[in-house]
Formats: structure tokens, C-alpha cells, sequence
């Protein structure tokens, strides 16, 4: 088996805040191969965004990778200066954001922006990369790519920005795309449209995927393998059929039993107590521990170390769900 | 439903539009006018729930703020219990208040920041003068344990809570002056699925208790089909189908309807459905397209589409499911 694209290990992210330090990330370890897709999935608090903007050392200033190595074709990003992350950012390993608003720049016409990045990274001529940023406004679907290449971000709507933000992305040909949640801020019906794209994009280019989302409809869609997260731990990480079909950890099984679906009728949802704690009160133990079901003593004392089993699967659990 | 439906309503809208002057950017050019809500019409009966669901802009969330007076209409007319609730004397204000009220997605903006809960709970029993101080205590206590707070959390303060318990005061302010309709304008989207979960069964228990009726707008389908009695699809300001749940669900009619609600992602990785995939952004509801409003995006357009604009027809032999669409009544689709 060859070595993964990307390899994260034991990943530890430390934020400073006013009340005091926290540690948003405790020891993630994940893999993406070359052309998979992996999701990162969780509710608010639980590491899944910080996680990847480590992984391009896009965290915040307040924010430091405190532990762990990040692995790319077996070069360390953790240890890369900033001028080697540029290099890497956008060239082998690029990033699409909830709010396309936030990549773009408002100033410039989305032509201008996107032949930027070809002559600055792949070293196009200003008539080559003009040529090929209409190829790739043509790929991402724009309708009429010719008439929009002098159009501003604020013209266009927010499903075609995403689209113009995922041209850039493709742009230079990278072998890895971080997405965080980029169909959030989306209605359902371009949600749609832009999770096809991705994944026509990512069939034609052999791309490797690392999507993060709260929405398990979204994963279900979209994902080979998934990372369940809670709390700055991975609680469950499994095939994405494995998971929804036989979810191990207490929590996967509490988050998959308590959202409502479109296709059938349930007289009542299922509920996890309680609600996820503050990072300025992780509990010792299992963070899990105050919400689960299962929660034994060794639970509240123990932090259950992630376990391979024998399908693959990996658990962090004490008392997981029989299978 | 069917002792309800055979009762008045609780809630009538009719004709029900409100448009919005957008500023002009300079003083010559033509006034712009965004038709939020354009037409439309519903029922809400006693203990009912209604789904109002669409897309961003779609002009729900502004039909909502219609229905309690928090906007003045342009045109049509709202009535609850019979009685149409629009230029009522401060008294009457007073008492539409009682009978009717709202929650929004944002708890924490909708809380008193600097009042302990339980008095913000209490708050409305004063306000409206019900029973004696010893009463509205105990009364604002009870309603906390009934939206599932600890009794002791009534001194505590709104940046205490997390969102998940902040809505649940939210509900409980809203629900004690015993109001029979409550507009819940997406109130659990905010919430983390697993708090969200908990939220929506807590609504639909003092439903139960209350007998409180809800038009409960919401983008997210899923969550209205758990809840709702009837759902109402809106496009571009109109209602475009309206059915009892299952009805609307399982046999969507309308071409919007149907791409709506196969573009939700199911968390099912081995199923794959059949997707009606919409090309193209909603157009702007500031000149909405001549018509039908769904026709530029419509997988199924013909040429009197884009001319003659459709009414709500009963389809499928029912008089509850009605769908504005030239093509599907004529049984073309």
C-alpha cells in the first residue's frame, strides 16, 4: 500500500483567548489517499474547520499547532516556513470557503483574478491564461464564461461566486482540495448543483477531497471514508457505508438517530442530552462521556484512545454500540 | 384535521402582498419595487401546524411579520379568530398580542441580556397584568420546567445558557400568556442537529399540551416535514403548492416542489435518488420574471409559461393539494 496523500498525526491546535488558553484540536490523526474523498463531520466547537486551515497553516494569530506533524507526500507542513506554504497553497493543496465573498477580491474583475493566479503560479502568458481561464470558467458551468470574465463578484450570485471560487481552486491543477462547508451558506437547490460539480471535478481531475460539513445528508452524498468529530477528537472514522449503516461510537449513532429526513415520517426524533460543553470545560475522560448513554466509570477517568479494528474502522470508545 | 377543518379557521390570510421600495441609486432613475410577498393566501387552523418553506429571498420569513402586523401589508388581509388585525386601538393591540406571538432563529438578540431569565418569562404575565406577583412567579417557574429547564436556572442570565437552552426561554416567554398561534420564523437553525432535535420535539410536546398552532417557516424540509400538519411551497414571493405533509412529500406535483425536495441530501449513502437538478440562480424578486415566476429555472417550461401567470388548482382529486402550474393542470406533468 503506498503512503498517503496526506497524512495528519496526532495533530494538536492551541488557541489563545481572553479567558484563557484552549485546545481546539487534541491528537487527530486522519489520512486522505490520492482521488479519495474524506469527511469531516461534527457540531460547532468540535475541531472539524480547525483542522484544515492547519493543514495550510491558515490558523488565526491567536492560533499554533502545539503538536503532531502534517504529513504531505511525506513533507512536513507543520514545519514549513511561510514562504514554503505559499508555494504549497493553491499549487498542490487548495482551499474553497463557506463564504466564496471571502476568497474573491471585490476590486478585481473575476477574469483578472483568476489569469492573477495562472501567471503568477503556473507562469502563463497574459493571452495564454486568458484563454485558459475561459476554460476554466466553461468547466465549473459558468453559463456565457466569455461575457462574465469582466464581471465583479458583487454582480454575480452567491452559487455562481462558489463557482468562480472552485475555478480557482482547480486552477493550478492540485492534487488535494480542503472544502469547508462550501454549500452552507447555499439554498438546497444550488447546494445541489455545486456538490455535482465537485464531484465531476474531482472524477475528471483525480482529485483528493477533504470536505468538512455539519450536514450528514451532505456526507452521505459526497464521501468515501468519514471522520465523525467531537470536541477536537475523532470519535469514529469508517467507510462511508460502514458508518451509516452500522454506527459504532455512542455519539455517530446518537447525531445519525436525531436528524429528521426528507423521505420518511418518524413520530419522534431521537435526542442527545444535554448539548455540547464549552472548550473552556472539556471534561477529563471520554469528552464524550457526560452525554453518552453507554458512559461507564472508566469513561468520566479515561480518554479511550482511537482503535483500529479488524474492518478498518477506527473507535474511540470505551463501550462502543454492539455491532 | 378533519374536526379542525371543519371549524373556522384560527388564521385566514387572503391577498396578502407587501412590496418594497428599493432606494433609487440616483434621483431620475425608474423606482424599484422588490415584491416580497405578492398574493398570497392560507389557513391556519386550531393546534395546526403549517410549514411555510423556500428558498432565501422567497419572502417567507416577511409573510410571517405580515400575519402578526410587525409589517404593514400593501394589500389583502389577515384575520385570527375571525377578526382581521389591522388597525386595532392599543387595547386590541394588546390582546392580539395574547393570542398571538413569535419566535425568531436568533435567541440570544431576542433576550434581554441584563434580565435573568425567569423574569424575562415572567415578563408578559406583567405586562398584561395576569393574576396576582406570587402567581406570575410561580406560573413563569412552571414554564421553565416545562420547556425542560431546571427550576433553579430562573436567576441565571441569557450569556449563561447555551443557544439550545436560550431557545427553550425564547419558547417559554413566548408560550405563557397561552397564545393559541405562534409564528416560528427558522427557529432551530441555528442549533447544532443534535440541540435541534431536542428543540422540535419540545415544540411539538407543548403543542400537544397547549394546543398552540404554529406557521412554522423554515428553509430546512426535513425538519418541516417532521413537524407539520400542511407545508406551503414558496417561490419568488407566491405560494406554488400547498398539501398535507405526506402529500406534499411523497407526491410533490409542482416542478419546483419536485426539484426542492430532491436536491435535500439524504443521510443514506446507498440510496441514490433520482434528482431533478435546477439550472440557474432564483431570478431577483425585484422585477420577477412575466408569467410564471418558476419558468426561467423550469425543467418542463412551455410558451404560455412565460406569458399567463398560473393560479392554485386542486390536483389529484384533492381538494387540499393545490398547485399553481399551467402544465401540471393540465395533466402534462
Amino acid at each position: 500500500m503506498s503512503a498517503p496523500l496526506l497524512s495528519i498525526e496526532n495533530l494538536t491546535v492551541g488557541f489563545s483567548t481572553e479567558r484563557g488558553p484552549v485546545t481546539a484540536v487534541r491528537g487527530v490523526s486522519l489520512a486522505v489517499d490520492a482521488g479519495e474523498t474524506l469527511c469531516l463531520v461534527g457540531e460547532s466547537g468540535c475541531g472539524k474547520s480547525v483542522t484544515c486551515h492547519a493543514v495550510l497553516g491558515l490558523l488565526p494569530s491567536n492560533g499554533r499547532v502545539t503538536g503532531g506533524r502534517i504529513l504531505f507526500e511525506d513533507r512536513d507542513l507543520a514545519a514549513f516556513s511561510e514562504r514554503e506554504l505559499e508555494r504549497l497553497r493553491g499549487r498542490e493543496v487548495a482551499m474553497i470557503f463557506q463564504d466564496p465573498l471571502t476568497a474573491l477580491n471585490p476590486v478585481h474583475s473575476i477574469g483578472k483574478q483568476l489569469a492573477e493566479v495562472l501567471i503568477l503560479h503556473r507562469g502563463l502568458s497574459w493571452d495564454a491564461a486568458k484563454a485558459e481561464v475561459k476554460r476554466l470558467l466553461d468547466r465549473v458551468r459558468i453559463p456565457d464564461a466569455g461575457r462574465r470574465l469582466g464581471e465583479y463578484p458583487h454582480q454575480l450570485s452567491g452559487g455562481m461566486n462558489q463557482r468562480v471560487a472552485i475555478a480557482m481552486a482547480m486552477a493550478c491543477r492540485p492534487k488535494l482540495i480542503i472544502a469547508d462547508e462550501p454549500t452552507t451558506a447555499l439554498d438546497v437547490t444550488i447546494q445541489a448543483q455545486i456538490l455535482e460539480l465537485l464531484r465531476e471535478l474531482q472524477a475528471e481531475e483525480g482529485l483528493a477531497l477533504m470536505l468538512v460539513t455539519h450536514d450528514l445528508g451532505v456526507v452521505a452524498e459526497m464521501a468515501d471514508r468519514v471522520a465523525v468529530m467531537y470536541l477536537g477528537r475523532v470519535a469514529e472514522e469508517a467507510a462511508v457505508n460502514d458508518l451509516f449503516s452500522a454506527p459504532c461510537h455512542p455519539y455517530t449513532r446518537g447525531l445519525l438517530r436525531s436528524i429528521p429526513r426528507i423521505d420518511e415520517n418518524v413520530a419522534r426524533l431521537a435526542t442527545i442530552e444535554g448539548s455540547v460543553p464549552s472548550l473552556h470545560a472539556v471534561p477529563a475522560g471520554c469528552p464524550f462521556a457526560p452525554r453518552c448513554e453507554n458512559a461507564c466509570t472508566a469513561c468520566v477517568e479515561h480518554v479511550p484512545e482511537p482503535l483500529v479494528r479488524a474492518d478498518g474502522r477506527r473507535v474511540a470508545c470505551f463501550a462502543p454500540v454492539a455491532a | 384535521m378533519s374536526i379542525a377543518a371543519a371549524s373556522a379557521p384560527l388564521l385566514e390570510v387572503r391577498g396578502l402582498s407587501r412590496h418594497f421600495r428599493l432606494a433609487r441609486p440616483w434621483p431620475w432613475a425608474p423606482v424599484a419595487e422588490v415584491r416580497a410577498v405578492d398574493d398570497v393566501s392560507f389557513e391556519l387552523h386550531v393546534g395546526e401546524t403549517l410549514g411555510l418553506v423556500g428558498e432565501s429571498g422567497c419572502g417567507k420569513s416577511t409573510t410571517g411579520r405580515l400575519v402578526l402586523d410587525l409589517l404593514a401589508p400593501d394589500g389583502g388581509e389577515v384575520r385570527i379568530d375571525g377578526r382581521s388585525i389591522r388597525h386595532l386601538s392599543a387595547e386590541e393591540g394588546r390582546g392580539l398580542r395574547r393570542k398571538a406571538q413569535i419566535i425568531f432563529q436568533d435567541a440570544a438578540s431576542a433576550l434581554n441580556p441584563r434580565l435573568p431569565i425567569g423574569a424575562q418569562i415572567r415578563e408578559p404575565l406583567d405586562i398584561h397584568g395576569v393574576g396576582d406577583s406570587a402567581s406570575r412567579v410561580a406560573a413563569a417557574l412552571q414554564m421553565l420546567r416545562a420547556v425542560g429547564l431546571q427550576g433553579d436556572m430562573a436567576g441565571r442570565y441569557p450569556h449563561e445558557l447555551s443557544g439550545g437552552q436560550q431557545q427553550r426561554v425564547v419558547i417559554a416567554r413566548a408560550l405563557i400568556l397561552q397564545p393559541r398561534l405562534v409564528v416560528c420564523d427558522e427557529p432551530v437553525s441555528a442549533l447544532d442537529v443534535s440541540v435541534q432535535a431536542q428543540v422540535v420535539n419540545l415544540l411539538k410536546d407543548l403543542q400537544r399540551q397547549f394546543g398552540v398552532a404554529y406557521l412554522f417557516i423554515s428553509h430546512a424540509l426535513s425538519v418541516v416535514r417532521h413537524i407539520s400538519d400542511r407545508v406551503a411551497v414558496m417561490y419568488l414571493g407566491q405560494i406554488v403548492e400547498t398539501a398535507t405533509r405526506d402529500d406534499l412529500f411523497d407526491r410533490p406535483r409542482h416542478p419546483y416542489t419536485r426539484a426542492l425536495i430532491s436536491a435535500i441530501p439524504v443521510p443514506d449513502p446507498r440510496l441514490r435518488r433520482e434528482r431533478l437538478l435546477l439550472v440557474g440562480d432564483p431570478p431577483s424578486a425585484v422585477n420577477p420574471p412575466a408569467g410564471c415566476r418558476f419558468h426561467t429555472r423550469c425543467p418542463f417550461v412551455v410558451e404560455d409559461c412565460k406569458t399567463a401567470m398560473p393560479t392554485l388548482r386542486a390536483v389529484n382529486g384533492e381538494p387540499t393539494h393545490q398547485v399553481a402550474c399551467h402544465r401540471v393542470a393540465r395533466g402534462e406533468i
